[in-house]
């Protein structure tokens, strides 16, 4: 496994796009932080116009960056092995699939966690200006882990599927982009009912807003851990079908 | 082949059982609803302080839950926050004071009946405004009512589910629950005050030209505006007798009658009362047609005045009954209605006291004394004391009386010339410019001839201009907008930076009320007053201040989240936040008599000095008074001095001179001003005088903490280029590096 996971941190951190993508991520997430969701929010007021000194834009935008950039990180993962041919020499390893799925997985995790140490200036920012509250930001980042960590899980799942990258990639951004906007229509659903219920419980924006808001609820970290341990399982299953092939 | 069957048949069986698996634990955990609150002060958990208040409770509250059938997706998650929250108190307060049943989209709970009626579901969906282009989206309300309240109390803040959700809820429930066309009101609507209004009047007298007459005012709708007319009772009342009506038609035409004097045919209005978008959105170009006749103006105020009128009999405010720990001359409350000069307000406020105490009249200026037994002197802007009257005072404070000063005229509207509104009297939060870069404009106020600030300042009260200013002498004062007086350091008002409410020009003595030292925060109804701590220490009383409650609660919360101040709740009353602060709190650093501005009222207490042997001054005609002084007969004894400057210390006038000639601006609606009146009174009296418990709310009550100043430019593209640029710069340079290392690496094994 441990081999499998440097292999990829090598295979991310060797390639241009890994880079990139690091760096776009930070400038992304800021820029919707300070300008974009805060213009939403406060009609056309920047973050710095708020005065709000708290990350509350920046979590806000997170899920919708989250869900098109996890399938970003994961979408090579499989496909590539797939496409490269070198899938049929990984079936040699003598580990198990859910190792080889593990091995990825936490890789995609360490690249997730380093890009979110590239939000890092942000937090300081607060904190420089007088206004850090660790508890919520604590929680944020704990949840753009959990929510991120969710989103790879979905994408490496979408990845084992194909050997299609953008096929892959189109397809976890679909479900992790549903997932997201889920909250928003739950409305859709009613506000009572199983499917009312159903609809918002797999709101995942929902749940990484408590989280952004300081508040650790055991069914929050429990629906993420869930989400990632199902489709991690999938993707073992799935990878551990293509033997049989 | 076989394998694989079996392979796919294994598969599927783990992806079911895990799958079962992850939904257990999850209806697990969603059922078991454990969290941990990460947030400093606990912000998302019930304080202990308010559990206990629940427990407190010998009565039982009743809780009424209502949500809207199409949430907004921002409150997806609202529903089941406010029962979490509702599930938590009940948890709290135990199941004699408080119960809740979680699972009814609204329920009524009655303790004392031990019964739970569970009411029909209420859902509302949004109702479409004449237009069509708007829609009036009721999202929820949460009123928790108890016996002890003055009136149905709603805790809004319980239902901040998270700080992000805060925000949301607050700008909707409390601001922007209906959604109307930007209107604008023209001169014919000053008369109506400002904050909470009428947003929208539809009306057409003859009732020919009204679709909007088929929106029906549902339960839920009224609920809320009876929420907001809690939050503002100064310039909203509903009745709830309205609730079940889907027009206004009978009572609009019993308001004409009596306004016009005439029966006309009846007039079919559909009144919209809000809190809010106008008040976002005055300003900009919009019209106020539907009102721009003097009939529709007339119905409306006459309606507001009605339905208040009818609310005041749903109220429950307290009365002596109520309040058994008082003793018989504790709740006798003195006024004096021809005290110094005569006033159509003190009958006013004569007829507001004795609504909720016991009231006698006073005739020190006949008398020439202050009776025995008495429990508090109600002043109510005393002109020019005579020296007998204020020895009286002097005496009675220092044998232990409470005196009970308001120092301005009750009636007194302010208007600025943008709108003609009228600010309230009892809290000034809803006034507000909605120009921001309009130029500053002038407000006369002028000082009366009073007596009163001379004793103030015995006492450590210094008044600056004086206590009381009238119309004869004119000063104009300056009065700036927001963001015109010092730009730069304006607090930011978290409403306004909602772009909904916006910051209100109330003009002081010393021209500086958006100037004040706290944090620059734009406290309004300001007023002159000054604690001299030297002198309160020389006397040995101590003192208290009072910012005006409960609107401005919501301008000094980022205060009282920084560690300035304290918001404290009535304990007893559940009433919304009443603002006080301690003059001078070592725990907190709070210091507040640097802030003068944001002091409308002070109390101080202990034993008011008085030599029993100094003789009464000669009467002002020069008779002999009766009395040769107190003597051995006096008892010194701890006395309580309350003085109120309200922003009615002022009398107004505008650039256009409008107040002169003018019948009162609010004419016809008594009623507005007097539960305005009796609201600041009463809790006035309460909380100073027979000294209502108070308890402290956490230390934290907004969601977000702000930076106090405006960033500078410099500081932007600082904080702008470090987070935009330093980690992208960073991971480039990295990546750089480790492809010259490649490549070097390369070359070399090419070599």
């Amino acid at each position: 496994m441990i081999s499998v996971l440097r292999r990829e941190l090598l295979a991310f951190f060797t390639s241009a796009a890994g880079y990139v993508l690091m760096a776009v991520f930070p400038v992304a997430m800021g820029l919707l932080a300070l300008f974009v969701f805060p213009a939403v929010l406060e009609r056309g007021a920047s973050w710095f116009h708020t005065k709000e000194l708290t990350m509350r834009s920046f979590f806000l935008a997170f899920p919708w960056v989250a869900a098109a950039v996890m399938p970003a990180i994961a979408m090579r993962s499989w496909a590539e092995e797939y496409r490269g041919n070198t899938f049929q020499l990984l079936l040699t390893l003598p580990a198990p699939s859910w190792r080889l799925v593990a091995g990825k997985y936490l890789a995609s995790v360490a690249v997730l966690c380093l890009m979110l140490l590239t939000t890092g200036v942000f937090p300081v920012m607060i904190a420089a200006n007088g206004g850090w509250e660790g508890g919520p930001i604590f929680g944020g980042y704990l949840g753009c882990l959990l929510l991120g960590s969710g989103y790879l899980a979905i994408g490496m799942f979408a990845s084992s599927l194909t050997s299609n990258q953008l096929g892959a990639y189109m397809a976890a951004l679909l479900a992790c982009g549903t997932l997201t906007a889920l909250g928003s229509f739950a409305g859709l659903a009613g506000s009572s009912g199983a499917l009312s219920s159903m609809v918002r419980f797999m709101a995942a924006g929902d749940h990484f807003n408590l989280l952004a808001a300081g508040y650790l609820k055991l069914e929050t970290v429990t629906f993420f851990i869930s989400m990632a341990a199902f489709f991690l399982m999938l993707t073992a299953l799935g990878v551990e079908g293509r033997r049989y092939r | 082949m076989k394998r694989s069957r079996a392979f796919k048949q294994r598969a599927t069986l783990i992806v079911l059982l895990l799958g079962a698996t992850l939904v257990a634990l999850n209806a697990l955990a969603f059922r078991v609803d454990a969290g941990i609150d990460l947030t400093p002060n606990y912000r998302h958990s019930v304080s202990d302080d308010v559990t206990a208040l629940f427990k407190r409770f010998n009565t039982p509250m009743r809780v009424e839950y209502y949500v809207s059938a199409s949430l907004p997706p921002a409150f997806a998650g609202l529903e089941r926050e406010v029962v979490r929250r509702l599930s938590a108190i009940a948890d709290g307060a135990g199941a004699d004071a408080f119960a809740f049943e979680p699972s009814r989209d609204v329920v009524r709970l009655d303790d004392s009946a031990k019964t739970i009626e569970t009411l029909k579901s209420l859902k509302i969906p949004p109702v479409a405004l004449p237009s069509g282009a708007e829609t009036v989206y009721f999202y929820s309300a949460l009123k928790i009512t108890h016996a002890a309240a003055r009136e149905p109390v709603v805790i809004p803040r319980i239902l901040s589910a998270a700080s992000m959700q805060y925000d949301l809820i607050s700008k909707a429930l409390r601001l922007s629950m209906l959604k109307v066309q930007p209107a604008t009101p023209d001169d014919t609507f000053r008369g109506l005050r400002s904050g909470v209004r009428f947003v929208y009047v539809y009306g057409d007298m003859n009732g020919d030209e009204m679709p909007s007459a088929k929106i029906h005012v549902r339960d839920g709708v009224w609920a809320e505006l009876e929420r907001i007319q809690q939050l503002n009772p100064a310039y909203i009342s509903v009745s709830k007798e309205l609730a079940g009506k889907s027009r206004f038609t009978p009572r609009l035409k019993r308001v004409q009658d009596i306004t016009s004097g005439e029966s006309g045919s009846a007039p079919e209005s559909i009144i919209y009362f809000s809190s809010v978008v106008a008040i976002g959105q005055f300003g900009e170009e919009s019209s106020f047609d539907q009102i721009k006749n003097t009939e529709g103006l007339a119905t409306l105020l006459a309606g507001g005045a009605w339905a208040l009128g009818a609310a005041r009999e749903k109220v429950g405010f307290f009365t002596p009954s109520q309040r058994p720990e008082l003793s018989e001359p504790e709740q006798k409350v003195l006024y004096s209605p021809r005290y110094g000069n005569s006033m159509p307000e003190d009958r006013a406020t004569s007829i507001s006291l004795a609504l909720d105490y016991i009231t006698t009249g006073v005739m020190i200026d006949f008398d020439h004394t202050i009776p025995q037994g008495l429990g508090v002197l109600v002043l109510v802007r005393p002109g020019a004391l005579n020296p007998r009257q204020l020895y009286e005072i002097r005496a009675f404070l220092a044998r232990g009386g409470h005196v009970l000063l308001i120092g301005g005229e009750w009636h007194t509207p302010l208007i600025d010339r943008y709108f003609g509104i009228n600010p309230a009297s009892t809290s000034l939060a809803d006034v507000w410019l909605p120009n921001q870069s309009g130029p500053s404009f002038t407000l006369r106020a002028q000082r009366m001839k009073e007596t009163m600030s001379g004793l103030l300042k015995d006492y450590g009260v210094e008044t600056e201009a004086g206590i009381l200013l009238s119309q004869r002498q004119s000063v104009p004062y300056r009065v700036y907008g927001p963001g015109q007086t010092t730009p730069g350091q304006l607090y930011p008002d978290p409403i306004r930076q909602n772009g909904v409410l916006g910051i209100v020009p109330y003009a002081t003595p010393t021209g500086h009320l958006l100037t004040s030292d706290v944090n620059k925060l734009p406290l309004r109804g300001a007023s002159p007053l000054k604690l001299d701590e030297t002198r309160l220490k020389t006397l040995g009383l101590s003192a208290q201040v009072l910012f005006k409650a409960p609107g401005d609660a919501e301008l000094l919360r980022p205060l009282h989240d920084t560690g300035r101040i304290t918001l404290n709740y009535r304990a007893t009353t559940m009433s919304p936040l009443d603002v006080l602060a301690p003059k001078r709190d070592n725990d907190t650093g709070v210091e507040l008599v640097s802030a003068p501005d944001a002091i409308v009222g002070v109390l101080i207490e202990g034993q008011f000095p008085f030599d029993p042997n100094e003789p009464p001054p000669t009467l002002p005609d020069g008779r002999i008074p009766y009395s040769p002084g107190m003597g051995s007969a006096f008892t010194p004894k701890p006395g309580k001095l309350v003085v109120i400057s309200s922003p009615d210390l002022f009398e107004v006038t505008d650039v256009r001179g409008w107040r002169q000639g003018e019948p009162p601006l609010v004419g016809g609606s008594d009623q507005l001003e007097e539960s305005s009146r009796r609201r600041l009174l009463a809790n006035v009296l309460d909380a100073f005088i027979f000294g209502e418990e108070l308890v402290r709310v956490r230390g934290s009550t907004t969601p977000v903490p702000h930076r106090l100043d405006e960033w500078t430019l410099d500081e932007i593209r600082l904080w702008c280029g470090l987070v935009l640029g330093l980690a992208p710069a960073a991971v480039l340079v990295a990546g750089g590096i480790v492809f010259l290392r490649r490549r070097k690496r390369h070359v070399q094994a090419t070599i």
